[in-house]
């Protein structure tokens, strides 16, 4: 009960989100303001709904047996200004109430009236009767554009006059009726308001701030540089005062944005458009009040029906197959921080060359990426400073890792063999960090082998850093202050204890591979998972011990779960249970190195080995052309065909294997299929034990050869020339 | 007015007080609007709100004191599951 969070970070809670159907009047499209950035570009005055239609439509809804109900409904009332037409929204209401009640319908007692008002005609005694008659059943809010200077450029009368005045006359009242939650907006004009803006409304009473820029192509250069600048110096001010953990929300600042898509992602869409019903005053229906033509200025409203014909379902089914995959190009797919990268399929529609839903405006999207830096910054504050994590997100996103010191630490299969104490420079880490927080990388700095000098400044705490070290200097570590570490072992470090951490890397010589299943079983006493790198793998790998040791750490794994009910995770063995794709280093796809001398690489082995075959520098970035299809999982000819998802598939050993760093060598194929198949074993035990619960829907399957070129051979009958490989 | 957190509700509890709470008060609601003329429908209203208030002081009766929650006078923020008291 009394654990530590935060709540600028997270966003607020609608209600019963999920399970709710959304339906939309559009009661009028007048209104008394004139929002410059208000996206309802043909407004009019003799546009009202007539109440017939709402109660055709309420009867249509509740009767009508072949739309698929949800448990909860809310009723919403938007304009123009909805309480322009308070009156008709209360008779709608009542209609609906009384209707549903003599039905015996769900909705009946499961509804809220959902409303946003300018506030204009908030305290007038109709709107004021209005809330008294419909008191808990309501969510209100006002929309406060936050300081005067901000709300009166934008919000303004036909005449020009600023709202601010006559709508913050209305605020205690509706502050003392309703939890204060307000939707701000921003445009080019008013982004360096924005921090003030922001703390001006909590500052009102105001706690639930739900801001966001507008889509349209309004966006000119460095405003992007403007939001992130006015979202850090917003991060600043919430830590110099401690608001994190004050019920304070604001919306820019969201702990799930700023991930690449997963497949889950590119199936679903951003928006809810054909989800939610809309009304319009003349009695049709559309998938959004979006699509309604109040909004629209280059095509032709899309209705999906009518009061009198009701919802052509042939006409929703464009909405319900809307996905990110095909309303998004490339660079939107491919994009490093895509989540919650927002858009409007009403406004993208209407944007569209063609009259297409499956297209994406994209005038956002450099405002989008300021915004997931500003993010970074603050959760890497939040978490240095208050040592609160945002949820951890199962998605691979870039990494830059920084070599210390040319004796770094092993950290993968390669065995750095350079003894030379020469560390980076503070002023390189810090362009490092930059170079990372401009472009997206998670940096990762490896620490020496040797010494542990580190000095950790407090230009650091902006960075959410993970620190890869020793396991002879935790104890330093952690005393300077490091907070993110990932010890490493090797078999002269075992018996440093540790104050358990959850996971280790254990690095051990292809030579050396008889004390394997001794030295996973002494850290497994102190650790949940072990990361085991095989060094130095090479032609005259033993498998057959490789084998015996691995079926040793698969009984050690399952006599831990059948004995103590958890389970202990070896990366080699135990992975492959859990993912679906491979997990290998990425190196000169999602990793990349800093060297010590401030030039980027692929990887830490063509740094330490051919140092001149740099990528970039940390100031031009990637500058050179590497042939970087190449380093990606899809186009290797063997990966792409195999399972064995564990496999690190060192794209060194590749190239200095095979020449090719897409090719891996049949030594290191055959020391993955060896570990798929002691994989398959633990998964078959796993099943026969009953209290096992970690619902794994996983099969592996027999294969008839321990090197994927068999598979590859399969799909391709072409004559194989004289090349022969090993099958069993 | 300063309060203390008694209790964090589990996802059933919640759900199960915030239908109660959003049958109680829709009813409350409708009886505003539907007045003696309406006959039937007010009798139904009446009968129903009775049940819905005495099921509503029930799960408040069985959740305290299988809690044994501190205080008196509770309340349920919804927004964050948690059952509150005055202090």
């Amino acid at each position: 009960m009394d654990e530590r969070t935060y709540s600028v970070g997270k966003l607020a809670q609608n209600w019963k989100s999920e399970k709710a159907q959304t339906i939309t009047f559009i009661v009028t499209n007048d209104c008394n303001l004139r929002c410059k950035y208000c996206y309802i570009t043909h407004k009019s005055e003799d546009k009202i709904m007539d109440f017939s239609v709402a109660k055709n439509f309420i009867d249509y809804l509740l009767t009508f047996d072949n739309i698929k109900f949800s448990e909860a409904v809310i009723l919403e009332f938007i304009g123009g200004e909805p309480f322009l037409e308070v009156e008709l929204i209360d008779k709608i209401c009542d209609y609906f109430k009384v209707a549903a009640y003599k039905l015996d319908h769900q909705w009946y007692w499961n509804y809220r009236i959902s409303i946003c008002t300018n506030g204009i005609n908030y305290s007038s005694e109709a709107v004021q009767k209005f809330i008294a008659k419909n008191y808990n059943k309501m969510s209100l809010s006002i929309t406060l554009d936050g300081t005067k200077e901000k709300h009166d450029l934008q919000r303004v009368f036909p005449d020009d006059r600023g709202s601010y005045d006559i709508i913050s006359k209305n605020i205690d009242l509706w502050l003392k009726q309703f939890p204060g939650t307000t939707k701000v907006t921003f445009a080019s004009d008013d982004l360096p308001m924005l921090k003030d803006s922001i703390i001006s409304l909590w500052n009102l009473g105001v706690h639930t701030v739900n801001a966001n820029v507008v889509f349209e192509n309004v966006w000119k250069d460095g405003d992007d540089k403007i939001l992130e600048e006015q979202l850090i110096a917003l991060a600043d001010h919430i830590f110099d005062n401690n608001l994190y953990d004050k019920d304070l929300i604001c919306s820019f600042f969201d702990e799930s944005i700023g991930y690449p898509y997963d497949e889950k992602d590119l199936n679903a869409t951003y928006c809810g458009a054909g989800k939610m019903i809309g009304l319009s005053p003349e009695g049709n229906i559309y998938p959004c009040l979006r699509y309604y033509a109040h909004s629209l200025n280059n095509h032709e409203e899309w209705p999906i029906g009518n009061i009198k014909e009701g919802i052509d379902m042939e006409m929703v089914r464009p909405f319900m197959l809307a996905s990110n995959r095909l309303q998004s190009d490339q660079e939107c797919i491919n994009c490093e921080v895509a989540t919650g990268c927002a858009f409007c399929q009403g406004f993208n529609y209407d944007e569209a060359k063609t009259p297409t839903n499956f297209y994406r405006a994209k005038y956002i999207c450099k405002m989008h990426k300021a915004r997931v830096r500003a993010n970074n910054y603050y959760f890497a504050k939040l978490f240095n400073k208050y040592n609160l994590k945002r949820p951890e997100i199962n998605r691979h996103r870039k990494e830059l890792y920084f070599l210390l010191s040319e004796d770094y630490e092993n950290y993968c299969s390669f065995n750095n063999k350079n003894s030379l104490r020469s560390f980076m420079s503070i002023d390189t880490i810090l362009k490092g960090l930059k170079f990372a927080y401009h472009n997206f990388y998670n940096p990762v700095f490896v620490h020496s082998k040797s010494e542990f000098s580190f000095e950790n400044i407090k230009d650091y705490e902006s960075y959410d850093i993970l620190h890869i070290v020793p396991a002879k200097f935790l104890d330093k570590a952690v005393d300077c202050g490091l907070k993110r570490i990932l010890p490493v072992y090797d078999l002269n470090s075992l018996s440093y204890k540790d104050p358990n951490y959850e996971n280790v890397i254990l690095n051990i010589a292809a030579s050396e591979i008889e004390q394997l299943y001794d030295s996973v079983k002494i850290l497994l006493t102190r650790t949940s998972r072990i990361n085991i790198n095989i060094i130095d793998l090479d032609k005259q790998f033993d498998e057959l011990e490789y084998r015996r040791q691995m079926l040793k750490i698969k009984d050690l794994i399952l006599g831990i779960e059948k004995s103590q009910g958890i389970f202990k995770e070896v990366s080699l063995l135990t992975d492959v249970l859990f993912i679906n794709s491979h997990d290998n280093c990425k190196a000169g796809h999602k990793t990349f190195v800093l060297s010590p001398n401030e030039k980027l690489y692929t990887c830490c082995a063509i740094y330490s080995n051919e140092a001149k075959s740099s990528i970039g520098n940390i100031n031009d970035g990637i500058s050179v052309d590497y042939d970087a299809r190449l380093y990606e999982i899809e186009n290797s000819n063997l990966c792409r065909l195999c399972d064995a998802y564990q496999c690190k598939n060192c794209i060194y050993t590749n190239k200095v294997s095979t020449k090719e760093v897409n090719v891996s060598p049949s030594f290191q194929c055959r020391k993955s299929h060896v570990e798929r198949l002691v994989s398959s074993e633990i998964l078959n035990e796993l099943n026969q034990i009953s209290k096992f619960k970690l619902n794994i829907d996983k099969k592996i399957a027999e294969l008839g050869y321990q090197d994927p070129i068999a598979a590859f051979f399969n799909i391709n009958n072409e004559s194989h020339g004289y090349y022969k490989y090993e099958k069993k | 007015m300063d309060s203390k957190v008694v209790w964090q509700l589990s996802e059933e509890d919640l759900n199960e007080i915030q239908d109660l709470f959003e049958r109680k008060i829709a009813i409350e609601n409708l009886i505003k609007i539907v007045n003696l003329k309406d006959g039937d429908i007010y009798e139904k209203l009446i009968k129903d709100y009775g049940k819905i208030t005495r099921e509503f002081q029930q799960w408040w009766d069985i959740k305290s004191s299988q809690y044994k929650w501190e205080g008196t006078n509770w309340w349920v923020d919804f927004t964050k599951s948690q059952v509150l008291t005055r202090i």
